[in-house]
This record gives C-alpha cells, structure tokens and sequence, in this order.
C-alpha cells in the first residue's frame, strides 16, 4: 500500500496506545500527530456549540522529540481540562525548538476516551527520503 | 529481543537475567513466573523494558519482575527496582502517570442471599452515587487551598470533613497520608485538574465492583480482615485523576534537562530521573507525594459514595449495611522504606510500577491486627473473573523488595481485544452470568475484555507457590461499575 505524504496508523501495543506518524515536513509530522491524537481519543465535536476564540501556542523543547511531546501534552490539557479541540493548521516551528501556532477551537462532547498522556518511550523522530516519521505511545 | 534462552531459570517460578546480558546494567533483573507465563512474556518488549529499568543510577539489589508482567513504556508493568536514597535516583516514569493508583476493598455482613434482589438497584445506585468516566468530574469543586489541603494530609482530610472513619485511615496504606507532600511543587495546571476530580472513577481499567467472598483460605487472617465467605464485599480501582497525569507529565518533561546536566545515559527517555538529593528529585518527590495522598483521598471519597449507595438501597431492608474497610493499597507509587541489602538495613525508594507493597508479619508501618498476620494484598481479577486477597509474608520482605502483583496483566492490545470481543455481546454474557454492568462505553467495556488479560489465578499461583504472599479469599464479582 502506498503512503500519502503525510498521516498516521495506530500500532499494536499491549497495554497502551502506540501512533506511527508520517510527514513530508516537520509541521506536517506535528499536525498529523495532533489528529493521531484526536483519533485515538475518538472525539466528537460537541453540537449546537457557540464559536470559541481561537487558541494561541508558544511551546518550547530541548529537541524535536521533546517539542513534540510538549505540543501533544498541550492538546491534552485543552481536552482533558477545557474539553477543547484545537486545529492547528499553521504551524510555525523554528530552529531553536520553538513552536508557535493559532488554531481554531471547537468544543468537544465529553464522551471520549482517555489518554492520560504522552510518553517519551523511545520517542525518536528520524528523516526518510520523503519527509519524516515517529512512532509515539500514549498512556491509557 | 530478550528470548527464553537469555533467561536462567533459578527454580521452578523464578527466573534471572544475569547483569552480564548487557554492559548498561547496574544490577541483575529477577523474574518470578511459571513456564507458562514466561512464553507469555517474552513475545512483547517486557523483559527489554526490565534491563532497561536495571540500568538506573543508584540501583540497590536486583530489578524485580512480577508475573502478571506486561510491556509498558519505560519500566514494564509488574516491575519493582529499589534506589539507594538519597543519592540513588527517582524516576517519574518508573512510577508512572497515575501516580498511586490503587484498590481498596471493604467488607460487609450483608449475607449475599439478602441482598441478591437489591443487586440491580444497588450497581444503579453506585454508578449513580460514583461519578465515572473521563469527562465526569466530581461533586465537589475544591478550591485551590482546600485542593492544597488534600495534597498534603490525603486521607486524614477526609477524616477531617466526615468522608471517613478512623478506622478507615488507619486501614490504609501509610493511613492515606504520605509526609513531605508540598503542594508548591505541583504546577498550576496539576492543581487545577485536581480541583474537580476528587471522588470521581475516572475511565480505562479503573472500576468499583461489588463481589461476594465464595471461598477463604486462611480462616485466621480471613477473620482479622473481617473478610466472610457468603457475604458481600466491594472493591474500588482507582488513582490520582488528571492531577497524577500532570504531575507526571511535569516532571518528565523538566527532567529530560536534568539527566543531561547529571550525565546520566539512558538506554530510553521514557525513564529520565534525578538523584534524590537533587533539587529535581526533591520537587518531584514532593510532588509525587502530593498526587499519592490525592488518590487516597480520592478512594476515600469513592468509598464514601459507595456506602451512600448501600445506604440507599439496602437501608430496613438487610441486618447491616455497613461497608468496613479491610485495606487501601498502592500499585503505582515511589516508597522510602528500609530493606535488606547485602544483610545491612538500607534507606531505599522502592519504585512500584504495577505492583503492590506486600509487608510481612511485624512489619511497624502495619496497624497492630495486620502487624500480626501480614498486610493485606489486594489482587483484582480482570472484569467478570476471580479477584484475590493475599497476605504478605517473610519472603517478600527477602526477595521482592516487599512486593506482590497487582492484578491479571494484559496479554491482548487493545485494538485486537475489540477486533475479538463485540461490547454489546459482552455485556450480555456477563449479565447472563449474573453479574450486572454499568460501563459507559460499549467498546471502553470490550478494550477491558476478560480475554485480553492473563488469567489471574494462574498469577496468584505463581505468587503463592513462590512464598511472596499466600492465599486468603477468593471474590467473585456481582456487579461491576465501569469507568
């Protein structure tokens, strides 16, 4: 089967959660992860919700890894805690490990699924010919 | 991969990897199984996950491997390691994301004949009374002092409001109160998930569950338990909500800096620590023990609601309606306790990650009844099938750093266990076995599928027939609350 440039697959694991994630680019990498999420934590957008401000990010790490994580723990704060979902069309990422991003918000019905949070287990992102992967686990 | 021939059997339950195995560990892994369950094992990264944890700085003795193991992320799950303190390191990871999560159980005096009619409106009343799942929250919203108040006291601030009796603090772990908790080293965020969630379930495997006692093995310690065979008992699992998360979720993250400026190598992220005596490491325990008394409190205030429920339906209707506590344990917790090394007492932290503390007879952190006996170790069985009492006993304190398992352990993913089991049909199955479901979600229900974990008696076996704890009564559930 041939890959889109960019996606994510949910992967076998005993106990947890565990997203292969692909992208052509490093902001596509973090916004597939960030759907990844979304998908694994089978939200549903909440109905008759009102329009919400949209949600601006700073986010910095030591690494690619460690922004990663500190961009997923984000977004699982925002739903475990505001049930929040946000899309985060436009990534800005810099070379010194910063993120920054404004995303439009959606509320959340609070029927989904916990993912208590991210790991950093053997959390490696590597370059491809096409882009870049990681494979993440999740803590259920 | 660790294979089977890796591993040198010592007898006929416990298995060694030798410190040989790789240049990166400070100490051999043990691992107690049966031939059985060690085929099990080795065909996921658990026993990877062991050396990795046997690599830590610090480490006293030997890494300890129950066998309901299974593979986690970072340390595998059933896994024990001890850290020489202050100098040893902590490891957030080696504890886990739900900081103390853990069971409790209470008995009663209610014959199982009384009460079967009021079962139906009993599992009703108790979800009704406990709120569950992800997005309910608590009946209480705390403010920031008061949630402050819980991280610090646990258990004895339930005592302090009228959520609990002396009795019940007294027959829970550390009597639900860890000290050195400092509630300045939680974050904002950890304490703001934390003001809505005391007394709440929360999702995933977590459950309160009532079971009837159908079989005792020790008559003696059944007694002191108050633990009666044709009579109802129920057990809550639960742990530190989304505060334990954050707390977690915090520390990992900070700590990923601090190996680099401690120079410590690790073989994955996932297990970055402190040493002790760092000002990490003293943020994080404190903070730890803040999520620990958080989670007792919370079990506490769970078994509060349950005896609402009880209340409810069975009030006039049966002789008692009591529910009375036989013991609170942790299962995912760091511990300062004095063990054994090398025949010298030694200051440890006992890193328990899915695993239970198994104190012998004459432990002194014991209350006097279990003093006598041994604590008491609470073993569930996953949904639908046997859950165990256990008592600790003389070896546990020579070879498990004074640990027991703490429960069946996965063997299936979760994604496969739905692939296998249909919610609904599932449902219908345990109902028609007599036993009634409240669960939230038909697939949340199918994920925790029976056939996706070990088989629990086939685990305590391994433990009785190793002498790390012994039998004490076999439960058997009636109704089960899912989160």
């Amino acid at each position: 089967m041939k890959k889109s440039k960019n996606g994510f697959r949910e992967i076998e694991h005993t106990a947890d959660l565990e997203l292969e994630v692909w992208g052509q680019d490093l902001p596509s990498l973090f916004q597939q992860a960030a759907l990844g999420l979304y998908h694994l934590s089978q939200i549903e957008p909440a109905e008759n919700q009102p329009r919400l401000p949209s949600q601006s990010l700073q986010l910095n790490g030591i690494d690619w890894e460690d922004l990663l994580v500190a961009f997923l723990d984000e977004l699982l704060y925002l739903l475990d805690e505001k049930k929040r979902a946000v899309d985060f069309h436009d990534l800005n990422l810099d070379a010194n490990y910063t993120l920054e991003s404004q995303g439009e918000t959606v509320e959340v019905s609070p029927q989904f699924r916990s993912i208590k949070a991210v790991t950093y287990h053997n959390l490696k992102i590597r370059e491809t010919e096409n882009g870049y992967t990681t494979n993440i686990v999740l803590d259920v | 991969m660790v294979a089977l021939n890796d591993l040198k059997q010592i007898n006929d339950f416990e298995w060694k990897i030798p410190q040989t195995y790789r240049d990166d560990m400070r100490v051999p892994v043990r691992i107690f199984a049966s031939q059985a369950l060690i085929r099990d094992v080795v065909r996921d990264k658990s026993l990877d996950q062991a050396v990795n944890a046997a690599t830590l700085p610090g480490l006293a003795g030997r890494v300890v491997v129950m066998p309901d193991m299974h593979q986690g992320y970072g340390f595998p799950i059933g896994g024990v390691a001890a850290t020489r303190y202050p100098e040893g390191v902590i490891s957030p990871g080696g504890i886990g994301y739900d900081i103390n999560c853990g069971v409790r159980l209470l008995a009663s005096q209610i014959p199982h004949k009384e009460a079967k009619p009021h079962l139906n409106a009993l599992a009703s009343a108790l979800h009704q009374h406990c709120p569950s799942g992800l997005g309910k929250g608590s009946k209480l919203n705390l403010s920031i002092s008061e949630l402050e108040e819980v991280c610090r006291d646990g258990s004895k601030w339930a005592l302090k409001n009228g959520y609990a009796t002396k009795s019940d603090v007294r027959r829970t772990e550390d009597e639900g109160s860890l000290p050195g908790a400092n509630p300045s080293k939680l974050s904002q965020r950890a304490k703001n998930r934390g003001r809505s969630q005391v007394g709440s379930l929360g999702s995933g495997n977590h459950f309160i569950e009532i079971d009837l006692v159908t079989e005792i093995f020790d008559e003696k310690a059944a007694q002191v338990m108050g633990l009666r065979k044709g009579h109802l008992a129920l057990q809550i699992h639960s742990g530190s909500r989304g505060l334990g998360h954050q707390v977690c979720s915090d520390y990992v993250r900070r700590l990923q800096g601090a190996v680099q400026r401690y120079g410590i190598h690790l073989p994955d992220r996932e297990l970055v620590c402190a040493p002790m005596d760092s000002p990490e490491g003293e943020d994080y325990l404190s903070a730890m023990r803040c999520a620990a008394n958080y989670a007792f409190a919370n079990r506490q205030m769970l078994a509060h609601f349950a005896r609402r429920a009880f209340e409810q339906v069975l009030a006039g209707k049966v002789g008692s309606w009591r529910l009375h506590q036989v013991y609170d344990v942790a299962h995912n917790i760091g511990k300062i306790e004095t063990h054994n090394v090398d025949g010298i007492p030694t200051e440890v932290c006992v890193h328990r990650k899915g695993a239970t503390r198994a104190f012998g007879p004459g432990a002194e952190d014991l209350p006097g009844e279990y003093r006598a006996i041994g604590q008491p170790v609470l073993v569930p069985g996953s949904m639908g099938t046997s859950s165990w009492v256990l008592r600790g006993t003389e070896e546990s304190m020579k070879r498990t750093w004074a640990s027991s398992c703490h429960g069946a352990g996965r063997t299936m993913s979760r994604t496969q266990a739905k692939k296998t089991v249909w919610g609904e049909d599932l449902r219908k199955e345990l109902e028609s076995d007599g036993i009634h479901i409240r669960a939230r979600s038909m697939a949340g229900l199918a994920e925790e599928a029976p056939v996706a974990y070990k088989d629990v008696n086939v685990v305590v076996d391994t433990i009785s027939q190793a002498g790390i704890a012994t039998k004490v009564a076999l439960l058997k559930p009636l109704a089960v609350v899912k989160g």
